[in-house]
């Protein structure tokens, strides 16, 4: 029984509509305009333009334009054929076939061959700095084999139930010289400069696969660190697209900008240090969750437009996200208060609280957060941590007592729950169970999604229950657009999809 | 000629010890480079690797002595964070940094002088009470503080300019005017300081005997300041236009990131916060030298105009 896979990507790229428009609909008479440029505002600069080499989220966020891989997600979180037209799994679950799409070309003018997808998959072999994404990928394959010009088969060491969204890492001519200096992909944007600090420019891709996309003949992503500055140039209607804006600015900019409010793949977390006294203790930690309070977090910090969890996932996963785990603890003083007598704390204890500077959001999430504690008599001492601080001692170095964060969701479940596993690298919250490792475990090693799903839950329950880390909330996502700016698609990752967007006029 | 060696001297060894001292501070404040640069996905091998690649695991003085070899060659080295080298980064970016400087201290000058001329001048009215008074609120406003003022005041509420940039080889005009408020904004707080400066070298000059044998003469007043008080006061100020210098440069790296403007101040301020450690070193090593030189060239002017002084 071979499973079959189709010709579902086209009809999904279309623009779903998602996320509520609040802006008065008075331009519905306009009629849509080609072509346009349009500037963007960003925060992050790039660390790599190398699509293979590039880690940080705010660069993919960007290159998601320009580089595709066999597969690409889309805005439902759903894989679909990208590079590749469709694909085969085989019965054992270890050999995928993908057939090349027809036509298909780089921005360079050159047709795609099998023999760039074998470049492209075999070059992420190199001993260069790599995403997470590529690393798994590259470690997995066995051998990748050319059927014929169309087809090219890729054989894995393991089975692995996560590896498709691993195809999705990008595919490169295999002719290119410096890709760093020139990223050349199949996306619908074309690579034109980049000003470290400054800019990125890319233009429409004339001979993109997907007929009538894009409209939008050229975008400036603008790295403005400064969110005031982007405000006011917003305003000035210097920027055109400001993604994750903080919700403060709603209220001056809803009369005369588009607010788009959506979910977002992005899980607020008070990461308490298990290996730290008196954190070890399950009913600290589970006293610590009933003093605190996240809708008031929500309300207070996010316009009462985030969404509160219960584990480390966000809602907007919708087939992976279990909602039971919103219920397992309700703030609620006089349990918190009878757990810390229990575990020998009745007057409580101070801790100190690193809050990373760079993250207004996080560091007033503190403010607030000490405030709920100290109604049980827990005293939070904030301290204001530098960024590059922050990564070095308390991410890479777990020195620390208790922090606030945000974590970034991924398309792939698994890659977002994988931090909490004892041996994982990034578990900075040094949470420490055979139960969830053994369920996590399990899920590497099957394929069918309906069985994926319920483990998925079940890996969440197990979170929700223990409590490594307190889960606050999903913040919303919110961008503003200039009045004339349409079709805006929210992707459930960290994407900004520039191929959807057109001018009114 | 021996002052000069003197001189030469003293510049080289000022730079050296800049050097030290920054490459320094970087090993007291924590952060990791190569963390900074790969982000919070990275795993500790790729770190690792990166680690070794910039020579981090090495002694501070190895590093410092192959950093140093390397500038004595004319090699920057190369940009951690934007791995690219560091030369073309300064070089895409000097022209923003001096532009905004020297207008700034062209505006201060040109309105500063005048300012304290007409408050040496009007010292006991109440005209002067009230230009001293503005010069003193002048030096009390902070630059980041003045600039957000700006920004909200001439392009928000007035929409008097863009906060778009555009480089001056695309339009020169546009370019001027962008880069107008940020300097002004830079320029206000130096106004004052020349305008002080001014006054009190004019109130020295006036109290000396060849002003009073002038007015015995019967000369004008305005006659004796323009030719003697005014000549003799212009000394002094050339110092002050090269105090001002430094001051800019620093002033710049605020202004700059308010303004959001591409200069040499805002990659420095980027190069500390990711720990770019060659970049950092690089940009603060040619401020300084640039601070060096025009306190020298200023040194050499000294002794042109006033035979007299020997330092």
């Amino acid at each position: 029984m071979k499973k079959l896979i189709g010709l579902l990507a086209v009809l999904m790229l279309m623009v779903s509509g998602c996320g509520e428009d609040k802006s008065s609909d008075e331009s519905s008479l306009k009629t849509k305009a080609d072509g346009g440029e349009l500037v963007v505002r960003i925060s992050q600069d790039m660390d790599f333009l190398d699509p293979h080499k590039a880690i940080a989220a705010g660069t993919y966020e960007v290159m998601f334009n320009v580089f595709e891989g066999l597969l690409k997600p889309t805005n439902e979180g759903k894989l679909v054929p990208a590079v590749a037209e469709s694909f085969e799994i085989s019965e054992d679950n270890l050999v995928y076939t993908f057939k090349l799409r027809d036509g298909i070309k780089f921005h360079n003018g050159k047709d795609v061959k099998v023999e760039d997808i074998i470049f492209s998959l075999t070059r992420i072999n190199g001993d260069f700095p790599g995403n997470s994404v590529v690393r798994d990928l590259a470690k997995n394959i066995k051998e990748i084999k050319k059927i014929d010009e169309k087809t090219v088969a890729i054989e894995l060491n393991k089975v692995d139930g996560t590896i498709l969204s691993k195809f999705t890492t990008a595919i490169i001519p295999g002719d290119v010289v410096d890709i760093e200096q020139s990223p050349i992909g199949t996306g619908p944007f074309k690579f034109i400069e980049y000003l470290p600090g400054q800019k990125l420019v890319m233009e429409k891709f004339t001979e993109y696969w997907i007929e009538g996309i894009p409209t939008i003949d050229k975008v400036e992503f603008s790295i403005i660190k400064d969110e005031q500055s982007s405000i006011l140039s917003l305003q000035r209607g210097e920027i055109d697209l400001y993604p994750r804006m903080g919700s403060t600015h709603i209220p001056t900019l809803e009369n005369t900008h588009n607010i788009i409010v959506t979910e977002q793949n992005l899980m607020q977390i008070l990461s308490l240090n298990n290996k730290v006294k008196p954190f070890d203790d399950l009913r600290i930690r589970q006293a610590i969750a009933y003093a605190m309070n996240p809708q008031e977090i929500i309300d207070t910090l996010d316009a009462g437009l985030g969404k509160p969890i219960g584990t480390n996932m966000s809602p907007v996963m919708k087939n992976y996200y279990n909602a039971e785990t919103e219920g397992v603890y309700t703030h609620n003083i006089e349990k918190a208060k009878k757990l810390l007598k229990e575990a020998g704390y009745e007057n409580g204890f101070e801790f100190t609280l690193s809050l990373p500077t760079n993250y207004r959001f996080h560091a007033d999430t503190g403010v607030i957060v000490s405030e709920q504690l100290k109604k049980v008599g827990i005293k939070a001492n904030l301290v204001e941590v530098e960024w590059g601080t922050w990564l070095k001692d308390i991410y890479a170095g777990r020195k620390y007592e208790g922090t606030i964060i945000a974590l970034d969701g991924k398309i792939e479940p698994y890659d977002i729950l994988n931090r909490y596993i004892s041996t994982h690298n990034r578990n900075f919250m040094n949470y420490d169970s055979k139960e969830y490792d053994a369920v996590m475990k399990k899920i590497t090693q099957i394929t069918d999604e309906k069985i994926k799903i319920d483990l998925y839950k079940e890996a969440q329950m197990i979170l929700a229950q223990d409590i490594p880390v307190v889960f606050i909330m999903a913040p919303a996502g919110i961008i503003a657009t200039g009045k004339d700016l349409r079709g805006y698609t929210p992707y459930p990752i960290y994407v900004q999809d520039i191929s959807t967007l057109y001018f009114v006029k | 000629m021996i002052y000069f060696i003197k001189r030469i001297c003293i510049m080289i060894f000022t730079l050296f010890l800049v050097s030290v001292i920054s490459f320094s501070v970087f090993q007291i404040i924590p952060g990791d480079p190569a963390l900074s640069k790969l982000g919070i996905e990275a795993s500790q091998e790729q770190i690792d690797l990166l680690r070794v690649k910039l020579m981090l695991d090495k002694p501070l003085s190895t590093q410092y002595i192959h950093w140093a070899g390397n500038i004595l060659k004319g090699d920057l080295g190369e940009s951690i964070r934007f791995s690219r080298p560091i030369e073309e980064l300064i070089g895409e970016r000097i022209f923003v940094t001096l532009s905004l400087g020297v207008y700034a201290i062209l505006i201060a000058v040109v309105i500063g002088i005048p300012i304290g001329i007409l408050n040496a001048k009007y010292n006991d009215t109440k005209f002067g009470a009230f230009l001293s008074i503005f010069s003193h609120i002048g030096l009390a406003i902070p630059e980041f503080w003045l600039g957000i003022i700006f920004l909200i005041v001439f392009g928000i509420i007035f929409k008097l300019f863009s906060l778009k940039y555009i480089p001056f080889s695309e339009d020169p005009i546009s370019y001027i005017r962008i880069i107008t408020l940020p300097a002004f904004a830079l320029a206000i707080s130096r106004i004052s300081v020349v305008a002080r400066h001014m006054k009190n070298i004019i109130l020295e000059e006036q109290e000396k005997d060849y002003v009073r044998t002038a007015y015995s003469k019967g000369l004008s007043s305005n006659k004796i300041y323009v030719y003697h008080i005014l000549q003799n006061a212009l000394i002094p100020t050339i110092t002050i236009i090269g105090m001002l210098t430094a001051g800019v440069l620093g002033g710049a790296i605020v202004v700059e990131q308010v303004f959001n403007l591409p200069g040499i101040g805002t990659l420095l301020i980027n190069g500390v916060t990711t720990r770019d450690i060659p970049l950092v070193q690089a940009i603060i090593t040619y401020i300084a030298l640039v601070v060096v030189i025009i306190n020298f060239l200023i040194d050499i002017l000294y002794r042109i105009v006033d035979p007299r002084i020997s330092i």
